[in-house]
């Protein structure tokens, strides 16, 4: 008997028949008065009831249509047509059963299957949230796409960051220039790498390499990164391929949130370290105004970006005339200000040290020692230097290309004063020259930076010159500080909802 | 900012048009890399010009003279010339009515 059911056993199993459907068959005969109940396949004895001897003598018999073979049932002890078409529609009956149970048995497998797929996605989105580095998520991906693919290994690129990040899983196979040369291909096709055998075609996998499956992982609408499946040994099948498209999917979005982090820690870092320089810049403006006799004097300067280009200083030490001087480096923000940095040491470092600090002299000078380092990086600036005299209440100034400066005699028009030479670093010698203005009390003059000409209202219409001098006119008769703010307060209304585009700095001398 | 490109024998002309500032200006940096040590930059749709713009022409004007060649510029609309002369820019750059004018004067330097 327990050969007789592993006999069966094993019919049932290459046939799927369900055993105990036949079983309960060949019962229901026998008690129906049949002698025996088998089964034959080609000719040859497979099993029967009620032992696994069959009789001899005649039989009924019925074939039974299974999926791809059709074994026969025989009856013995039993005849006429009633009895045949009874067998005939149980033979059916259970070949009807059988297909259906197999279909059955199918649909579950892919139940289980897919529902094996989601629980796998989903701890593969458990196993990479819970990382934000870049190169971590890479490899959890990495290794939890491997062992769903049931790849013996993998690894993955990504492009994005510098250095290039690449991660195998369990052990490097292919050699960076391999796995960059196939991620050229892959981005000039834009779509997946498959090479099912050793020899694909015209293509020769390298040493130790079976298959290749290389699927892309867009970012931002780019190829940006890839993750690589190799050797599998059956192959990669339609699902596997689905799968691998999936996962792709699930990793473009960790990828991208990952990558978003990095980019706002790098964000945050350099907004703290524009904030150091910001502060530097700061505090390398003058802190506080000098009481120089005969003058009222107001500074100010407002940055566009953190950190500008513009500046003010004044060098004042007892019994020598007031030195000052207001500048602008073109562009804007960090290169700016490094340049604003050095060029406003180098014209201090004139305006104290050389023998007679004349404003050409100091502008000059500062040309011929900046010049060099202006063209390297391609910027120049422009810079006012002016010289207060309080013995005759003379100022004065040296201008190479600075605007606008204002001169507004008392109870007079506002005027330009125009430059006569080239910023400084533009040519290497500066015809740079002197030139005098008396400031007796109530003669103004505002020195102040393009931010306030080139400032521009919604419209984008310019502030302009007119408007400036106009303005300088209106507070003439004011403290320097109330010009100052004035002014500042005239801009801002006039600019109000269009943002600062360039340094606004402003130097105010009024003689009282 | 528009930037149309043209050669005449050995001078580079650059046409730009709109307002040429520092967020256009890397345009012309490219566009200064390829150019011939004459370069002829024609302003004439050009309604403003910031401090990156000219920064950006006098790099180019230095290098125009290392090369053994001059920037010229042509046909600047009054507000652009207003900016050339406050900043006394003008003293450094040969600066021309017309583009024909400029081209003459390039030809005439060589000669």
């Amino acid at each position: 008997m327990t050969s007789l059911l592993s006999t069966l056993r094993a019919l049932a199993g290459l046939m799927d028949v369900n055993l105990d459907l036949l079983e309960a068959t060949a019962q229901a005969w026998i008690g129906a008065g049949a002698t025996y109940f088998g089964v034959w396949l080609q000719g040859e004895f497979i099993a029967g009831w009620p032992d696994e001897k069959p009789p001899d003598g005649d039989a009924l018999f019925a074939p039974l249509k299974l999926n791809g073979v059709t074994p026969e049932l025989r009856i013995y002890g039993v005849s006429g047509a009633g009895s045949q078409a009874r067998l005939d529609a149980d033979a059916r009956l259970i070949g009807h059963v059988t297909s259906l149970e197999a279909e059955l048995n199918n649909m579950t497998q892919e139940l289980i299957d897919s529902q094996d797929q989601l629980l796998a996605l989903y701890d593969l989105t458990q196993s990479t949230r819970s990382s934000l580095e870049t190169n971590d998520v890479l490899f959890a991906l990495t290794r939890e796409a491997a062992r769903l693919i049931k790849a013996p290994a993998a690894c993955a690129v990504m492009i994005s960051n510098h250095p290039v990040e690449i991660v195998h899983y369990p052990e490097p196979i292919l050699t960076q220039p391999m796995l960059m040369s196939f991620f050229g291909e892959l981005q000039d096709s834009g779509n997946r790498l498959l090479f099912q055998g050793g020899e694909d075609g015209k293509r020769r996998l390298p040493d130790g390499i079976s298959s290749l499956l290389m699927e892309p992982v867009r970012i931002r609408g780019q190829v940006m990164a890839a993750l690589v499946f190799l050797n599998k040994k059956v192959g990669f099948s339609s699902p596997d391929l689905k799968l691998v498209r999936a996962i792709a999917d699930q990793a473009a979005v960790q990828l991208e949130n990952a990558q978003m982090y990095q980019e706002s820690l790098t964000q945050a870092k350099m907004q703290t370290e524009m904030e150091l320089a910001q502060n530097v810049q700061l505090h390398l403006l003058p802190q506080a105004l000098p009481e120089v006799p005969g003058l009222d004097i107001f500074a100010g300067s407002l940055p566009a970006l953190q950190v500008g280009g513009d500046f003010y200083d004044y060098v004042y030490q007892p019994g020598e005339p007031f030195v000052f001087t207001v500048g602008d480096i073109t562009g804007k923000g960090m290169p700016a200000a490094l340049l604003m940095t050095m060029a406003r040491t180098v014209i201090r470092t004139k305006a104290r040290s050389l023998s007679e600090p004349s404003p050409a002299h100091i502008v000059g000078s500062s040309n011929d020692d900046m010049y060099d380092d202006f063209t390297e990086v391609g910027m120049f600036a422009t810079v006012f230097v002016g010289q207060y005299h309080h013995r005759d209440r003379m100022l004065y100034y040296a201008n190479a290309g600075h605007s606008p400066v204002i001169y507004c005699p008392l109870g007079g028009n506002a005027y330009l004063l125009e430059a006569d030479s080239t910023p400084l670093g533009v040519l290497p010698i500066s015809t740079c020259e002197n030139h005098a203005i008396v400031l007796n009390p109530g003669d103004l003059l505002v020195v102040a930076t393009d931010g306030f000409s080139e400032a521009q209202n919604q419209a984008g219409e310019l502030f302009g010159y007119d408007r400036l001098l106009r303005q300088v006119e209106v507070l003439a008769s004011e403290a320097a500080w109330v010009i100052g703010t004035g002014l500042y307060e005239a801009i801002s209304q006039f600019s109000a909802g269009h943002s600062q585009d360039d340094d606004q700095t402003l130097f105010v001398v009024k003689g009282v | 900012m528009e930037l149309k490109s043209q050669l005449v024998g050995d001078i580079s002309i650059a046409q730009l048009s709109g307002r040429f500032d520092s967020y256009e200006a890397p345009r012309l940096t490219t566009w200064f890399e390829k150019a011939t040590s004459k370069v002829i930059v024609n302003l004439a749709e050009v309604s403003f010009v910031d401090s990156s713009a000219l920064a950006l022409l006098v790099k180019g004007m230095k290098h125009c003279r290392q090369g053994g060649g001059e920037l010229a510029l042509c046909s600047l609309q009054q507000p652009v010339k207003v900016i050339f002369e406050l900043t006394r820019l003008d003293k450094a750059f040969g600066i021309y009515t017309t583009q024909d004018e400029a081209i003459q004067a390039l030809h005439d330097k060589s000669a």
